[in-house]
């Protein structure tokens, strides 16, 4: 569905995206992590055609972003910064961008009722945008991407500054897109949302794109071992089936298949007061990757 | 096109919720005319004419001193003030009009003495000696004083010369005297006897003539005095020569020209913020994403302001008609409201490019504003300029779009004279535009 080949883009002697290659198939929920200034967001402006790239293209259903109007109208964005027009009802902001990609008459009023719908704003449809809560703007932000019935949607950092409950609410939609066979490209800083709607995950740092793969095939490569602590109810009469020295009886040890291993000990015989298994995560994924936390 | 207009129709329902904006796209332009038409109506004499207060202290309180009073009255320049309490001495009355003067409640205070109604208007009588107290702040009204003075006192002649039964005794008293004196040598006593008893028997004669036109019962006729003689010519209409009638209906046609200018400069400040707005709120980004072209959501924007200066100019020439003004030739002004229009969409253009947030934006088109419109004629007539000011403002497209409003309103500009400030103001149009987009899209590239 999305192609991108040797895409770069530098600002001066900044290189904000370094010959980042990469494709998005029809359907899936593609995501792009990184850390502030990883170069994400400027990848997603040149892929969505809002500014051109120094080298490389981009190819949406087969045909370069830059072909025009009919290329564009199959991309919904919800930019990182809110793309809003405050002084503006959210319902003449819907109107208003579902206008720009064709959208009349009734075919126009009943997409804004769903976006409405869709951003629990129906009650507040003709209050001004500048009136409504941080939370509420982002979800119109999405709605406005939506309003037109894309295919492929993208999504950048969708949850900054958002609250609890609306970003629960934004993962609701996003599972429910991805339900309706939609493509989704996500950009975000938080790994937590990555590992929960990302098909595949694209590691980006400093505008390279460090790994890309699905969640498990991440945490296989570059992840590590898991680490098993345990506190038991007695030692073991044969502390040979133990893949570490005890101390007192505290057990710790790493381990690949941690489930397995504490599946096999258990059928030895060892009892277990406490059991903890840390599974590697996107954290000590990037960790390896760069050296340094993703949150650095 | 269907683009264009969705997009300049947002921007009209965004600009109408900027409050600040509006006042200054059509509020702050109406009292600018107003303002500027109660002082142009004050310097051509209008009938709603801003009159210099004074107050008169009349310490003769006789029938000359009261017709040089009325005289002062009837000028039409001056209100006479009167004062605060009438039974007051005129010494209190004269301090209390200093004290007035001296506080800014009035302009000016006229002091008659004693007798002066026994040589007011005899011209080889020593004149009376006139008191006049001016605020020193407002030196052009004194010399405007001194002028409306000299002119009743003039008026106090003719009624001398109207009145010849009056006259007679004071010229047979002037000769007398005058053959009495010392001081006079025994030749110039001679010519100025002969002088006397020429103009005592004229006006004998005169008083006879009145006489007989009395009896007649002839109002007319009656030779009468007259100073000077001015006239003025009205140089409007070059063209048509015997057309003296003045083009201009009222001081709205000179003040709403300046004042539309304010008007259609604060759309061009407010429409420069709404497209740095954009970008800096993020939704000039979704734009581009949309399907539409660079140059839809450019020309969108230009249409917007277009639209947002014909309405400001629409507005104006209404009020204007209400007011009185007659534009000599509508479809001209037709013309040069499209040229203006289409000279602030460039102008909007490049001032929106000027900086990267709303308040650089702001601040450097206000600035820009401010010195097209000082140059232009928004602040200072374009008559009223200096030389130096007069040649810089040239360079002002705004002193254009005045001329092209002028043209069509009162200045009776053939199709011929309109071209060349339409022109001008189409060629910066298209030349701000250009350069503004050229910015715009490297900015955004």
């Amino acid at each position: 569905m999305i192609v991108v080949e040797g895409l770069s883009k530098s600002f001066g002697s900044l290189k904000a995206v370094d010959a980042i290659s990469f494709e998005v198939h029809t359907g899936e929920t593609f995501g792009l992590l990184g850390p502030n200034g990883a170069g994400k967001s400027t990848a997603i402006s040149i892929i969505v055609g809002a500014s051109l790239g120094d080298s490389g293209r981009v190819l949406i259903g087969g045909r370069d972003i830059r072909d025009g109007a009919a290329v564009r109208r199959l991309i919904g964005i919800a930019p990182q910064s809110l793309a809003l027009y405050e002084v503006l009802s959210a319902e003449r902001n819907l109107r208003f961008f579902g206008s720009l990609y064709g959208l009349a008459g009734d075919e126009l009023a009943s997409r804004v009722d769903w976006a409405l719908r869709f951003a629990q704003l129906e009650d507040r449809r003709r209050d001004l945008v500048r009136t409504f809560s941080g939370g509420m703007k982002r979800r119109l932000n999405m709605a406005c991407a939506l309003v037109h019935g894309p295919e492929i949607i993208l999504f950048d950092e969708p949850t900054v500054g958002v609250d609890p409950q609306s970003r629960n609410h934004i993962f609701e939609c996003i599972e429910q897109l991805k339900a309706d066979g939609r493509t989704i490209i996500y950009t975000t800083h938080y790994m937590e949302e990555a590992q929960r709607l990302c098909d595949r995950i694209a590691i980006m740092d400093h505008g390279r794109l460090l790994a890309l793969d699905t969640l498990d095939g991440l945490l296989g490569e570059h992840g590590g071992a898991a680490v098993v602590t345990a506190d038991l109810v007695r030692a073991p009469a044969d502390v040979s089936l133990l893949p570490a020295s005890l101390d007192g009886l505290h057990l710790r040890f790493e381990s690949r298949q941690p489930l397995e291993d504490v599946s096999r000990l258990a059928t030895g015989g060892v009892a277990f007061a406490t059991l903890h298994v840390a599974r590697p995560d996107l954290e000590s994924v990037f960790l390896s990757l760069t050296g340094r936390s993703l949150r650095d | 096109m269907r683009t264009i207009w969705l997009m300049a129709l947002k921007d009209l329902k965004v600009v109408r919720h900027d409050k600040v904006g509006l006042f200054f796209i059509f509020g702050f332009p109406v009292l600018m005319g107003v303002l500027f038409g109660f002082i142009n109506a004050s310097f051509s004499g209008g009938s709603e004419n801003v009159q210099l207060e004074i107050a008169v202290i009349d310490a003769d309180q006789s029938e000359m001193s009261q017709r040089f009073i009325d005289a002062l009255r009837d000028s039409g320049s001056v209100t006479l003030r009167p004062p605060a309490d009438a039974a007051a001495s005129v010494e209190a009355q004269r301090e209390q009009a200093i004290n007035d003067i001296r506080k800014g409640r009035l302009l000016a205070f006229i002091g008659l003495p004693a007798g002066f109604g026994e040589t007011a208007g005899i011209m080889w009588m020593e004149g009376p000696a006139i008191e006049l107290g001016v605020d020193p702040s407002r030196a052009a009204e004194s010399g405007m004083l001194e002028g409306i003075i000299m002119q009743a006192m003039g008026g106090l002649i003719a009624d001398r010369f109207a009145d010849p039964a009056s006259m007679r005794p004071m010229i047979e008293q002037s000769r007398r005297e005058i053959l009495e004196s010392d001081d006079v040598n025994p030749a110039t006593k001679a010519i100025l006897g002969g002088f006397m008893g020429t103009l005592d028997t004229f006006m004998g004669s005169l008083d006879e003539l009145n006489a007989d036109l009395d009896e007649a019962g002839e109002s007319g006729g009656r030779p009468s005095m007259q100073l000077a003689n001015v006239q003025t010519v009205d140089v409007t209409a070059p063209n048509e020569p015997n057309d003296l009638t003045s083009r201009i209906g009222s001081p709205w046609d000179v003040s709403f020209p300046s004042a539309i200018l304010w008007g259609v400069l604060g759309c061009a400040a407010t429409f420069a913020v709404t497209m740095v707005r954009e970008r800096s709120q993020g939704t000039f980004y979704r734009l581009r994403v949309a399907p539409i072209t660079r140059a839809q959501i450019i020309a969108g924007k230009g249409l917007a302001c277009f639209i947002a200066v014909i309405l400001v100019n629409a507005v104006m020439v209404a009020l204007g008609y209400a007011l009185g003004m007659r534009p000599d030739n509508p479809a001209f002004l037709g013309l040069a409201i499209a040229s203006l229009a289409f000279c602030v969409v460039g102008i909007m253009m490049l001032m929106s490019v000027i900086g990267r947030s709303e308040e650089a934006v702001s601040g450097a088109a206000w600035g820009a504003n401010v010195l097209m419109a000082m140059f232009g004629g928004g602040m200072i007539p374009l008559a009223f300029m200096p030389a130096f000011m007069k040649t810089l403002s040239q360079f002002s497209p705004m002193s254009w779009g005045v001329l092209a409003l002028e043209g069509a309103i009162w200045r009776g500009f053939s199709l011929a004279e309109m071209l060349l400030p339409c022109a001008i103001l189409i060629a910066v149009g298209a030349a701000g535009t250009a350069a503004g987009v050229m910015i715009l899209s490297r900015a955004t590239d």
